[in-house]
């Protein structure tokens, strides 16, 4: 939800840049321990959920600056092949 | 799916509410796609996956919320490994976790 509200939102600090893109390795480093062995499998869903949100609310629109996050939403459907 | 990440020995219904959360969630940058461009090239590619899950997805929640006594008893062949693993499952451990994730698979 946060990330919704916050999508369109200017940093105070650089106007020409999105809040929530200046916190991207931020969330990417929230959203690690959901993956992690003593995580559990809701919130690994939820997680997923909100790789997907950050991927779609067009905070980051460049694919090759998506890092970690978009690697976790296309290694969890990865894993879901052939198995 | 007997793992995800580092998250090992998941039992059959986490493996399935996890799977239903990846289809929903591609489901929903899908559907935004038509909106943001850049989300384009990310799911084109994955399309040959998706849509036989997504596909899968749809008919085992649908048969699970129109005939649960059927779902539980099936024996019939199934086609994919995805329906093979909600077999069983009953109308009380299928339907929370995909009402919600189901109906976002609307591509």
């Amino acid at each position: 939800m946060c990330k919704q509200n916050f999508s369109k939102s200017r940093d105070l600090d650089f106007e020409d840049a999105l809040l929530l893109e200046q916190h991207q390795a931020a969330i990417a480093a929230a959203l690690t321990p959901a993956f992690a062995a003593d995580s559990f499998p809701e919130v690994l869903a939820s997680a997923i959920q909100v790789c997907a949100v950050f991927i779609g609310c067009g905070v980051i629109r460049d694919i090759s600056k998506m890092g970690r996050i978009l690697r976790l939403l296309t290694g969890a459907l990865e894993n879901c092949k052939g198995k | 799916m007997t793992s995800l990440g580092e998250v090992k020995d998941l039992s059959s219904t986490a493996s399935i509410m996890l799977k239903t959360s990846i289809f929903s969630a591609w489901g929903e940058l899908a559907t935004a796609s038509f909106r943001q461009d850049y989300l384009r090239a990310i799911v084109k590619p994955y399309y040959p996956i998706l849509c036989p899950f997504w596909l899968a997805s749809l008919r085992e929640f649908a048969r699970i919320r129109v005939d649960p006594e059927a779902s539980a008893t099936s024996s019939s062949a199934t086609s994919s490994t995805l329906e093979s693993s909600y077999a069983g499952l009953n109308r009380e451990v299928a339907l929370p976790v995909g009402d919600y994730a189901f109906l976002l698979l609307h591509v």
